[in-house]
């Protein structure tokens, strides 16, 4: 070939070729989402660290579910031994609003038939200026199946892509570091930081301007307690024993509550979520679903967090949002029906009772003032 | 369809190529042609079919008007009416009656229109066409090419804005719909530094600037470096975004053996907002130039000259009225809006004051102040910088306290936000901060975007100074020049880039191998380029 263009094309598109070739056998070869059945080859690919929730669910085939938002996701142990043996899966993820949640549920449930949830819900988790809601972006939920073929455009794209190749050398490097058992249940690697007053802060404040300085729960187009409501009759119509909890919060993230002014709406938040609740057990006596109520004043919410240039360590807490595994264990017993400490913790909670629960909580809200002036101080500077 | 979209690069692309090689060897070129042009309908119709109705009905009525016009006034009027009819209706009505309802405080109500892609380009290239028609400048084309000229699909969707003076007759070139290795491997050179910086730059600055222009839209108050990092990531962005779209249809429209004009000749280096607009977008430029603001101002000349007006009389007669006018048509042209607007007379202004001043420097030579070319020349790029920077902002904003939250943020015109962590830098007490005029706001310091600033600076850094040190396509191939170059520069730009000159080396086989790999192994997610909305 004497003319240069033919021999440097040639190189171009042979090197071109090359490469992608390579990255797409490997890819496939590894496969480290798990969209293949095959190979399966143990301590190379056979444990699946970045297997997609979504597709996991579908082969874990779990019976009950976990479902709500990071709180759930980060604090809740499916392999925890409080669950008594259940088959349990944790479908909660980062941000996830109740509509999230109604969606991941309605496709955890399309080929395997889901037994129990347990929903834990969060007050932010129903705001609806946070985030534009349309039902076409979950329709690739329902096109999801366990025998995808490779010419599925999201399958193949993955294939060529630099994240896959990245993600495919770390599933083989860290092969043994995980135990796969945990990674198929919805659950993944996790290493909580020491908590910092600036990451109390940060998370406060951002808290304060994310989700509840423009907090609200009906928009023109969407009502927040339409997506609770579905979940809440789907779990009825599918014969799904539902146990809701609120999640518990840090003492110091309520008061972000009241600093935002939406302490009142906060309160009726939960009355109309008991409401809604209520409405649904008196149509249907057989399967009653209980709420529990976590996000009060109680001896872990309450526990001294770090103030500034202090390194006291937070047993129960990793941010203020974010309880840690130790505190997941009392959520899952309180909510299989352990007995109620003398400490607010998990307080069922129904019409008879919502009155004068949320007047108590108040009462220990000044209390808390009183025993922590420095941090109701702090939190209450942080609005503008 | 996308150019940055795997279906396009290893499906659409080879295929197209193959049939219309094969079909120009064993077939006529006219059925080359034809594959050519059925191709571009399915690449066009892709997203929206309907709207294909729209692009053929438009080709087939100024292809008919453009063969009855014969200095026909009426005809051009009819011609003209049509097509800006058409972009009236799809583009501005809803702004339109969206400004007639809050001015007369009436309730008029229209679907919201959707607008079709490509619209403003396709009808822009047809109206220069219909003009030229008119004044006898055009020749009479077949069918076949005129349609080649309009779909073609490296510049149907956002450009080059091509002219058929330098497009058809190229079609009689022996090289044309021919494969030719050089052809191929200099197209592939350009597509992959385009889709490079498309995938990794644009899209990677992407991230900052949404974040950043988001956060003021909905009130929260940027510190003093997160404002203008925001804006610079949105500025190297919209370029990269830009760019590397154009970069990317030189290249593929060199493979069928096409050359493109150049759309961008490195803009932030300009030295002065003429020279600007000289170096950005260039097609459109000069379009405004030939077809809106060369007959204005014309005419304002003559004008002025016949009633002897006096110095400031005749310097808004024919400089400051034509532009200001074509400014505001440019700034509508990209969207119907009042930021675009806006933007618009923010550069009319811009270059308004520059054509004052370069006056009023060649009356008084004691203006020129620093006699340093190199310092001068510095300053100069600077303040030009400066002044694209502020121009971006109205033109992303989607709203008028989004932008002037950015801008206010930027220079500290309300008060000067500021993270937190300068009050244990400086030692001062926070309520000193608070009583001297700064607040404590932004997403860094809030753990919006992680807490800390330096990845941003860095990536934000290293793009402004490619963008400085770097030498722009036209430069890379001067040699070969697989395009049609559109701006005169001194030839010193070029020999200054002698070692980065392309050639058929293996050196820049790897280059380009290893440059398109990275960029498509990116492809993560098919993002949409930022002019496809005008």
């Amino acid at each position: 070939m004497r003319n240069p263009y033919n021999r440097t094309l040639l190189l171009t598109i042979s090197l071109i070729a090359l490469i992608f070739f390579a990255n797409v056998v490997f890819n496939r070869l590894v496969d480290p989402y798990g969209y293949f059945l095959e190979p399966r080859i143990a301590s190379f690919n056979s444990n699946k660290i970045y297997m997609s929730k979504d597709r996991a669910v579908l082969s874990a085939q779990p019976e009950t579910l976990i479902l709500g938002s990071s709180r759930a996701y980060l604090g809740l142990n499916p392999k925890d031994k409080a669950w008594q043996g259940k088959k349990v899966f944790n479908l909660a993820a980062g941000g996830h609003s109740i509509f999230d949640s109604l969606h991941f549920l309605e496709h955890a449930n399309q080929n395997t038939q889901i037994k129990e949830i347990y929903l834990l819900i969060d007050f932010f988790m129903f705001n609806a200026s946070r985030k534009p809601y349309n039902e076409d972006e979950y329709d690739y939920l329902s096109s999801m199946s366990l025998d995808e073929n490779i010419t599925d455009t999201n399958i193949l794209g993955s294939l060529f892509s630099f994240k896959t190749l990245i993600d495919s050398f770390n599933t083989v490097i860290n092969q043994n570091k995980f135990s796969s058992d945990y990674m198929n249940y919805g659950l993944d690697s996790l290493t909580h930081d020491l908590p910092r007053h600036s990451k109390f802060i940060s998370t406060e404040s951002a808290f304060y301007k994310v989700h509840y300085r423009n907090f609200i729960t009906q928009t023109l187009d969407k009502n927040m307690f339409d997506g609770f409501e579905r979940i809440v009759s789907y779990a009825d119509k599918n014969n799904i024993r539902l146990t809701i909890g609120i999640s518990p919060m840090h003492a110091r993230l309520l008061e972000v509550i009241d600093m935002a002014g939406l302490w009142d709406d906060f309160e009726t938040w939960k009355k109309s979520i008991t409401h809604i609740i209520k409405l649904q057990n008196e149509n249907d006596l057989p399967n009653q679903f209980k709420l529990y109520d976590f996000a009060t004043y109680n001896r872990f919410s309450i526990e001294e967090s770090p103030l500034l240039n202090k390194h006291n360590d937070v047993t129960w807490f990793s941010d203020p949002s974010h309880y840690k595994r130790n505190l997941g264990t009392s959520v899952i017993e309180r909510m299989l029906g352990a007995p109620l400490e003398n400490n607010q913790f998990g307080v069922e909670i129904d019409q008879s009772n919502i009155e004068e629960h949320l007047a108590r909580i108040r009462t220990e809200r000044d209390v808390w003032r009183d025993q922590y002036p420095s941090h109701a101080t702090e939190i209450q500077s942080m609005r503008r | 369809m996308l150019f940055n979209s795997y279906v396009f690069i290893f499906l659409f692309l080879p295929i197209t190529l193959l049939l219309v090689f094969l079909a120009n060897k064993y077939q006529k070129i006219n059925t080359s042609a034809f594959i050519l042009i059925i191709a571009s309908l399915f690449f066009y119709g892709w997203w929206n079919p309907p709207y294909l109705i729209l692009l053929l009905g438009s080709i087939i009525f100024n292809f008919f008007i453009a063969q009855v016009i014969q200095k026909n006034k009426l005809v051009l009027l009819l011609g003209l009416s049509f097509n800006i009819g058409l972009i009236a209706y799809f583009k501005y009505a809803n702004f339109f009656v969206d400004n007639i309802n809050v001015l007369l405080n009436q309730s008029l109500y229209i679907e919201k229109i959707i607008l079709p892609l490509a619209i403003s380009f396709f009808t822009f290239q047809q109206i220069s066409y219909l003009v030229d028609a008119y004044r006898g400048q055009a020749e009479k084309y077949s069918f076949l090419h005129y349609c080649l000229f309009v779909t073609f699909f490296p510049q149907l969707i956002a450009g080059p804005i091509v002219h058929h003076k330098e497009i058809i007759p190229q079609f009689s070139h022996k090289n044309f719909l021919k494969y030719r290795s050089s052809h191929i491997f200099m197209g592939l050179t350009l597509f992959a530094l385009g889709l490079f910086k498309k995938v990794i730059f644009a899209d990677g600055m992407a991230v900052y600037a949404s974040a950043a222009f988001l956060a003021a839209e909905n009130g929260v108050i940027l510190t003093i470096y997160e404002a203008w990092l925001g804006s610079l990531a949105y500025t190297m962005q919209l370029y990269f975004d830009f760019s590397g779209y154009s970069d990317m249809a030189l290249g593929l429209a060199i493979m069928f053996g096409f050359r493109l004009p150049v759309n961008f000749f490195s803009p932030y280096k300009a030295t002065n907002i003429a020279d600007f607009w000289r170096r950005w977008h260039i097609t459109l430029s000069r379009m405004i130039r030939e077809y809106l603001w060369d007959p204005i101002s014309l005419a304002m000349t003559r004008l002025a000259v016949r009633s002897r007006y006096g110095f400031i009389r005749f310097f808004i007669t024919t400089s400051l009225a034509p532009t200001l006018f074509t400014f505001f048509w440019i700034g509508l042209w990209h969207g119907a809006g009042w930021n675009f607007i806006v933007f618009g007379m923010l550069h009319g202004s811009y270059i308004t004051i520059y054509n004052l001043w370069s006056q009023l420097k060649q009356r008084y030579k004691s203006l020129k102040i620093i006699t340093n070319k190199a310092m001068a020349n510095a300053l100069a790029r600077v303040i030009t910088f400066t002044c694209v920077v502020v121009g971006w902002i109205f033109f992303r904003a989607e709203s008028f306290s989004g932008a002037t939250s950015i801008l206010s943020s930027m220079f500290g015109l309300n008060k000067i936000s500021m993270p937190k962590s300068v009050i244990n830098f400086t030692g001062l007490s926070e309520e000193w901060f608070l009583n001297n005029g700064f607040i404590f706001e932004g997403l860094f310091g809030n753990g919006v975007m992680g807490n800390q600033p330096i990845n941003v600076i860095f990536f934000t850094g290293i793009l402004i100074t490619f963008c400085y040190i770097m030498p722009n396509c036209t430069q890379i191939f001067h040699r070969h020049k697989p395009f049609i170059t559109t701006y005169p520069d001194h030839p010193a730009a070029f020999t200054k880039f002698h070692y980065l000159q392309w050639a058929p080396t293996y050196r820049w086989a790897i280059f380009t191998a290893l440059t398109f790999c990275i960029a498509a192994m990116n492809l993560l997610k098919e993002s949409e380029f930022l002019y496809f909305q005008f």
